[in-house]
């Protein structure tokens, strides 16, 4: 790059000091004179030369990465009875970073690594036995993860530099670092709700498959867990191990 | 046991959802302008297919063309006998036709028909002996356009679309900027020039007063809705609505664009939000266009990343821009926008058609300055040509469906120029089109200056009238000290032009031997010595270029 010299008047340096009367004869002059000697204004610099390299990152290209977002919720139906879930008000919230190495013109690898905060709201009915047999008013399990997932990418349909519609299919895993059991229950004018973290009772690491398929920003995302939810000695019954979710990429333009 | 169940379960669902991106695409039917018509079938995707030959048969010229297609060809020494108008042979279309799911549009200028096939259907039909190429095409998308009601807001109240006094100036401004008045103080409007607009929907351009003069006068001569293959393109996106206005309209007696008296074909060629299926449509509508008699074709549209990468605008890849250069090869001035992406991190150049050779791209600038505005896509294309080649402004007052609308794009400049050129043209009717082009760019504010945001600058209607280029005095000197190279402004000067608001400009670049630009710049003119550039970085056999009030002077280290 040629140097750009922007001619601009430069102010004295004294190599004596100055007196006050004399830093007010300058400021008064720099502020009389300020239209004149204010720097030319650069409006447009384009170097063509760096614009023409090609691209190996981008959302058609080799490489790219965005952040991601996803809300859904528990589905389905639990494995083992007395393990039942109210799926609408058993959320699931996910956010991180997308990468993806698009080796063949529709094909790619992918990774993700992110945050996952799970809920199960425990449904209180006769028979219960996640975690205990105990009935409350209101019960849930919540997990919170460090997620990690590979997974591979088919596009469809002729694209340029865009995303496009895809299909994902893949495995994750999750380490939950943060596991809790809340209870709430009403007695006469009192609510009392308890919290009890450091369950015992719950896997530390979840693994699955999952499938995604998607147009541009958005993909619906279906999640099977492979994993047991409890540690198998205290014999507690298999929630579903299904959820399903909307995932909202972000992409800069 | 309870792994086996959820891997066969899994195992389902991944079968199903392979399927999904074409579950949509089950039982939608198509119908083209052509009249062909198909289902879909999931597993498939587009390609056109390119057949080896056709012949004569069935072609006369004194049918296919207009009398003002026949006229503009004698009057360009074009033979109306182009083997490019020949039809498709029905037999080999029939034959694809029979092997693929969907047939769609048939061009005949590529000798090519558009079809939805799977892969084995798609094996078959490139065994046809027939066949000669058979090459992926844009998908097929269900559009919001569908959904979109016809206007019925026939009955519009004066109180809206009564011009302000502020308005009126700011409509005469966006054409002062092209010294467009005078043009009208000359009597140029376009008249005897016809023109065709591809856009997305004209709704309101059959009740807005500001296109009565075109109805009253019987000068919207022939429309196409290439979408649901009818003649009425009066819906859809109000887009084209807004395009028009600022090549043709007219409102409370003041002037939208430049070509207030000239004839119009309108095509719908885009749906609701440019998906990848409507290529095809704007290749239907050049040929339509040609055949209408089209001396100019105006298109605010373009395509880019949707199916292509930047490194393909180079005027060849994409079907889009060699039917535009086909068309020019006819002696069509096809005016494209440049494209909105300058503010885009992966897209910034131009979109196609724009790319072509012989398009006359058109970038946006914005007033009083003159320079481009952000979102304008800069050149140069992929191979290194200039792009764009003029500019306009770009942020305009324009007619909407219902009353006025600000709107800003490359896709309003596109058309004031179009109206330009019909002026131009109309005032030089024995020009070709490439001469009218190319004389566009000699008009322009920078020429023989350019760079890749503005091209040569805003075309001025004063170069048409006052007989061509003149002298014009030097504005500034090329000092020399030591490594440096200073450009020092002439006190002198006056202001350049009518649009002159006191703000100065100067403009250089540095030029490699080959031609292209290497860096170019644009500083706002403060005092005298404007740069100071240090000529020791610059390469061997490059040149530098400045430009200040008209003037141009270039300097070789």
């Amino acid at each position: 790059m040629n140097r750009h010299i922007i001619n601009t008047p430069g102010l004295v340096h004294h190599s004596g000091s100055l007196r006050w009367p004399g830093i007010f004869i300058l400021c008064a002059g720099l502020v009389l004179f300020s239209g004149l000697i204010r720097a030319q204004t650069v409006v447009i610099a384009e170097n063509v030369e760096q614009q023409s390299e090609k691209s190996r990152y981008g959302m058609g290209r080799l490489h790219y990465r965005h952040l991601y977002m996803g809300f859904g919720f528990a589905a389905g139906s639990p494995l083992q009875s007395g393990a039942e879930l109210v799926n609408r008000r058993s959320p699931m919230l996910e956010y991180g970073m997308r990468y993806r190495l698009q080796y063949a013109s529709f094909l790619a690898l992918g990774a993700d690594l992110g945050l996952r905060r799970q809920s199960w709201f425990i449904r209180q009915q006769a028979g219960k036995r996640i975690p205990d047999s105990l009935a409350y008013d209101k019960e849930k399990l919540v997990f919170v993860a460090l997620q990690g997932a590979v997974y591979q990418r088919i596009h469809f349909g002729a694209r340029g530099d865009h995303i496009g519609r895809f299909a994902d299919l893949g495995v994750f895993s999750q380490w939950f670092f943060h596991q809790r059991h809340v209870t709430h229950e009403n007695t006469g004018n009192q609510s009392v709700r308890i919290r009890r973290s450091g369950l015992d009772y719950a896997e530390n690491l979840s693994y699955g498959l999952f499938a995604r398929i998607g147009y541009q920003n958005l993909a619906l995302k279906l999640q099977y867990r492979l994993s047991e939810a409890f540690v198998s000695s205290f014999d507690l019954p298999e929630p579903s191990p299904w959820h399903i979710s909307l995932e909202i990429g972000f992409h800069p333009m | 046991m309870r792994q086996f169940t959820g891997l066969t379960a899994y195992c389902l669902f991944i079968l199903l959802l392979l399927q999904a991106p074409d579950l949509r695409a089950h039982h939608n039917t198509f119908s083209s302008p052509y009249g062909i018509t198909g289902s879909f079938n999931g597993d498939s995707q587009a390609y056109w297919v390119y057949f080896t030959d056709k012949d004569k048969a069935d072609f006369d010229p004194l049918v296919y063309f207009s009398p003002k297609a026949l006229k503009r060809r004698l009057q360009l020494g074009l033979s109306p006998d182009d083997p490019d108008h020949y039809p498709l042979k029905p037999e080999y279309l029939e034959a694809v036709s029979l092997l693929s799911d969907t047939t769609g549009v048939a061009l005949r200028w590529f000798n090519s028909v558009w079809v939805r096939a799977s892969a084995d259907q798609i094996s078959q039909i490139s065994s046809l002996p027939f066949v000669k190429d058979i090459q992926p095409a844009g998908g097929w998308m269900l559009t919001a356009s569908a959904m979109i009601p016809p206007d019925h807001n026939a009955a519009m109240t004066d109180k809206r679309l009564r011009l302000t006094a502020k308005q009126k100036d700011e409509l005469q401004a966006q054409l002062k900027a092209m010294q467009g008045q005078r043009f009208a103080e000359k009597g140029l409007d376009g008249q005897g020039i016809r023109i065709a607009v591809f856009d997305a929907g004209f709704p309101g351009v059959d009740t807005h007063p500001a296109f009565m003069h075109m109805h009253q006068e019987g000068r919207i001569v022939a429309t196409r809705d290439f979408f649901r293959n009818s003649d009425n393109v009066y819906r859809g996106n109000q887009h084209g609505t807004m395009v028009l206005a600022m090549i043709g309209g007219k409102l409370d007696g003041v002037a939208m664009g430049l070509a207030t008296a000239a004839e119009y074909i309108l095509a719908r060629t885009e749906t609701w939000h440019e998906p990848m299926v409507e290529e095809q449509y704007w290749l239907a509508a050049v040929e339509w266009a040609d055949r209408m008699g089209a001396d100019i074709i105006n298109s605010s549209l373009g395509y880019f990343h949707h199916r292509y990468f930047p490194e393909q605008m180079d005027g060849q890849t994409s079907l889009v821009a060699r039917a535009a250069v086909k068309a020019a090869r006819k002696g069509i001035l096809v005016v494209n926008a440049a494209g909105n992406e300058g503010e885009s991190r992966y897209w910034a150049t131009v979109i196609t058609p724009a790319d072509a050779d012989s398009v006359l791209t058109v970038g946006a600038v914005s007033l009083p300055s003159l320079l481009r505005t952000g979102y304008s896509s800069s050149g140069p294309t992929a191979d290194g040509r200039l792009k764009p080649n003029v500019t306009a402004v770009g942020n305009v007052l324009t007619a909407n469906r219902r009353a006025f609308a600000q709107a800003r794009g490359t896709s309003f400049s596109a058309p004031l120029v179009s109206g330009f050129a019909a002026c131009v043209w109309q005032k030089n009717r024995s020009w070709n089109n490439i001469q009218l082009l190319r004389s566009i760019e000699r008009s322009a504010s920078l020429y023989p200056y350019f760079d890749y945001a503005h091209g040569f600058g805003v075309p001025q209607a004063g170069y048409f009238l006052e007989g061509g280029p003149h002298i014009i005095p030097p504005s500034f000197d090329l000092i020399r000290q030591d490594d440096e190279l200073i450009m020092r402004i002439r006190q002198s000067v006056s202001p350049s032009s009518e649009t002159d608001t006191g703000e100065r400009y100067a403009f250089y670049h540095i030029r490699s031997a080959k031609g292209s630009i290497r860096q170019y710049f644009v500083v706002r003119v403060e005092q005298p010595d404007v740069i100071r550039l240090s000529l020791n970085q610059i390469q061997a056999g490059d040149t530098l270029y400045f430009h200040y009030n008209g003037f141009t002077a270039s300097y070789i280290p």
